[in-house]
């Protein structure tokens, strides 16, 4: 038998390189023989192209032409078709499936429902786990406003089709004079008032059509987040937090370390990318440049240094316990897979 | 056909990007321009949490705040533009209160989608729309939300018209797309760093905004480095800072030329040391 699949999370703010630090991490263990899959959110074009999942459906195999130990597999998650095969494997008879599928607000919901890749990407990582085909598998979360809405979202979800809810929703769907007669609290009739005042009774149809539908594997639901939650605090699991130098962007992960503390996950390390150097500028040997030259190198350095005090600064508040890599965008070639690669080898150096 | 816009609101100014490139030190230059030029002007924030809180160092609220003469700063999160809107509505406190601390409105407000950028940019539009409350600011600077989540925003007005065909919920939202397409009321400012992951999001951006809307965005390259030395005049250094720094001139001549190949015009914010607080980026302008 197989061991246990490893998972390893990728978090952190939008805008920092998660996906190209996931897909480094890809070569980093394949490159140590392992059986790795990378799933990913929405990589750059450059980024997909290189990998050869651009535009691509399912896990792909990708094609490196140096040598690797082991095997590197990457995947874009496709929010809609999870949903809809969630959806469809949970409703068990095809005509609920169907019913769900025509109504107006699941479609807007599946993909813009705040939380909702969280969710899919969740349940896919579940399930590709489940099947023990990979050693690792890395998981490059959906950017999201904040970084731990991953952590939230699913959990959310399926408060948001709590029973005393999606009853109340279900109700308004049927007999409307009913609703009057069954509901015994008199702010509820008011609360519909508003609702329609707001939103018309078309959109509160809608809405109880949508819970109607919903209701019949909402139990599927809940048990599904569970399962995926219990993956998430397991020992198979760790997390890296992927962040830059930004100043904002190190205050934001500062907060979201603490939360992840609080909850109890596994934060292995932060990864703090595109670092500046932090040799001294006394240290420079400029002999063979012109004088206005150095000049104008001293200015632009002393320019870019004095931009990165004050995160710098704020990286002394790190909790002691949590190792921070840093990765230095001093990468030479040109060629995507091999500066994935190259990156890789500088991240295994940071390792060791 | 363009509906006549009433109300005292003239211009509105989006500013988006993403994360990190400095939308939000972009959007404070912007509206600080528009109070020296006498106009009276609101910057408002929409996330979640403040920024401006932090940067005028006093708390930034729904209700506006006075920061210099004709600047006025508030912050507008979606649950208090709706809560504000809902309030406009039914005005009877307690029925407002009831629905907002019903497990039922919550859970619809979680679920609808978009409710909540349709409620911001029910706000946003408010003057025009003469819906909803206003107030009398000639120029509204909106440091919008981040790239993804702003094509939410400005896409909930039609998207909510579509999904609902009949009703207030359709008629509110088509005037709010009415007013988002009036080229001489709605502007948009891409804020985008020499990076080109950036750089390419922010230009795909740009071409979704010009399709869907036919907005004609500024593109703002932020934290320019202003020199005459070139990326090759670095090259081949084996010190690890003036790699870093051939790096960055790599990465800000790419962004350059990737821009002049898509031949949009660029508008550069030098990298400055001093901009940090309110004064700096005021005495800058």
């Amino acid at each position: 038998m197989k061991n246990k699949t490893q998972i390893m999370i990728q978090m952190g703010p939008g805008g920092v390189g998660k996906t190209t630090i996931s897909a480094a991490f890809g070569f980093y263990w394949a490159a140590m023989g392992k059986k790795v899959l990378v799933m990913t959110i929405d990589p750059s074009k450059r980024l997909a192209q290189a990998l050869g999942i651009e535009g691509q459906k399912g896990v792909v195999k990708v094609d490196y032409k140096g040598s690797l130990k082991g095997e590197l597999f990457a995947m874009i998650l496709n929010h809609e078709e999870i949903f809809d095969s969630f959806v469809l494997k949970a409703a068990q008879k095809n005509s609920v499936a169907q019913k769900l599928f025509e109504n107006k607000l699941y479609k807007a919901l599946k993909t813009k429902l705040q939380g909702s890749q969280d969710f899919t990407a969740l349940i896919e990582l579940y399930r590709k786990a489940e099947s023990q085909e990979y050693d690792i598998i890395i998981l490059d979360t959906p950017p999201a406003e904040h970084a731990w809405q991953f952590l939230d979202a699913p959990l959310r979800i399926v408060t948001l089709f709590q029973d005393k809810v999606a009853k109340w929703f279900r109700w308004m769907g049927g007999d409307t004079t009913s609703i009057w007669s069954q509901v015994v609290n008199v702010g509820a009739k008011q609360v519909f008032k508003v609702m329609e005042l707001l939103t018309g009774s078309e959109f509160v149809k809608q809405i109880a059509d949508f819970f109607k539908a919903i209701h019949l594997f909402q139990d599927q639901l809940r048990d599904q987040v569970k399962k995926s939650h219990e993956l998430l605090k397991s020992k198979e699991t760790e997390f890296t937090l992927i962040t830059t130098q930004d100043e904002l962007k190190i205050r934001e992960s500062l907060e979201y370390v603490q939360e992840m503390k609080e909850k109890g996950y596994q934060l292995k390390r932060v990864i703090l990318n595109r670092a500046w150097p932090e040799n001294k500028v006394t240290d420079l040997r400029l002999e063979k440049f012109k004088s206005d030259q150095k000049k104008q190198i001293l200015h632009l350095i002393d320019l870019l240094s004095a931009n990165q005090k004050s995160s710098l600064d704020l990286m002394k508040r790190w909790p002691q316990d949590v190792k921070v890599l840093k990765v230095y965008d001093t990468l030479k070639s040109s060629h995507d897979l091999e500066r994935l690669k190259q990156m890789s080898e500088d991240m295994m150096r940071a390792f060791t | 056909m363009t509906r006549q816009i009433k109300g005292p609101l003239k211009e509105i100014h989006f500013v988006t990007g993403k994360g990190g490139v400095g939308k939000s030190t972009y959007a404070v230059l912007l509206a600080a321009r528009f109070a020296k030029q006498n106009r009276q002007t609101l910057l408002v924030e929409i996330g979640d949490r403040s920024f401006y809180s932090s940067l005028f160092e006093k708390p930034i609220k729904y209700k506006p705040t006075s920061i210099v003469d004709n600047l006025e700063v508030a912050h507008w999160s979606a649950h208090e533009c709706l809560k504000s809107y809902v309030m406009s509505l039914v005005k009877v406190q307690a029925v407002y209160k009831l629905f907002f601390e019903n497990p039922i409105s919550q859970s619809l407000i979680q679920v609808a989608p978009a409710l909540s950028e349709l409620a911001v940019i029910g706000q946003i539009t408010s003057s025009p729309r003469q819906h909803g409350p206003h107030g009398n600011h000639e120029v509204l600077v909106v440091d919008a939300y981040a790239t993804g989540h702003f094509l939410n925003l400005v896409r909930s007005p039609s998207a909510m018209a579509e999904t609902i065909p009949i009703g207030p919920m359709h008629d509110q939202s088509a005037q709010m797309d009415e007013v988002l397409r009036n080229s001489e009321m709605c502007h948009c400012h891409i804020v985008t760093a020499a990076e080109e992951l950036v750089l390419t999001e922010s230009l795909e951006l740009l071409q979704t905004l010009e399709k869907e809307l036919s907005w004609r965005p500024d593109f703002i390259l932020n934290r320019y480095l202003e020199t005459f030395l070139n990326s090759q005049d670095l090259n081949h250094q084996d010190q690890f800072l003036l790699q870093a720094l051939h790096n960055k001139l790599l990465q800000q001549e790419l962004a350059v030329k990737i821009l002049s190949e898509n031949q949009k015009q660029l508008i550069k914010v030098p990298l400055i040391k001093k901009l940090q607080t309110f004064q700096d980026m005021y005495e800058l302008i």
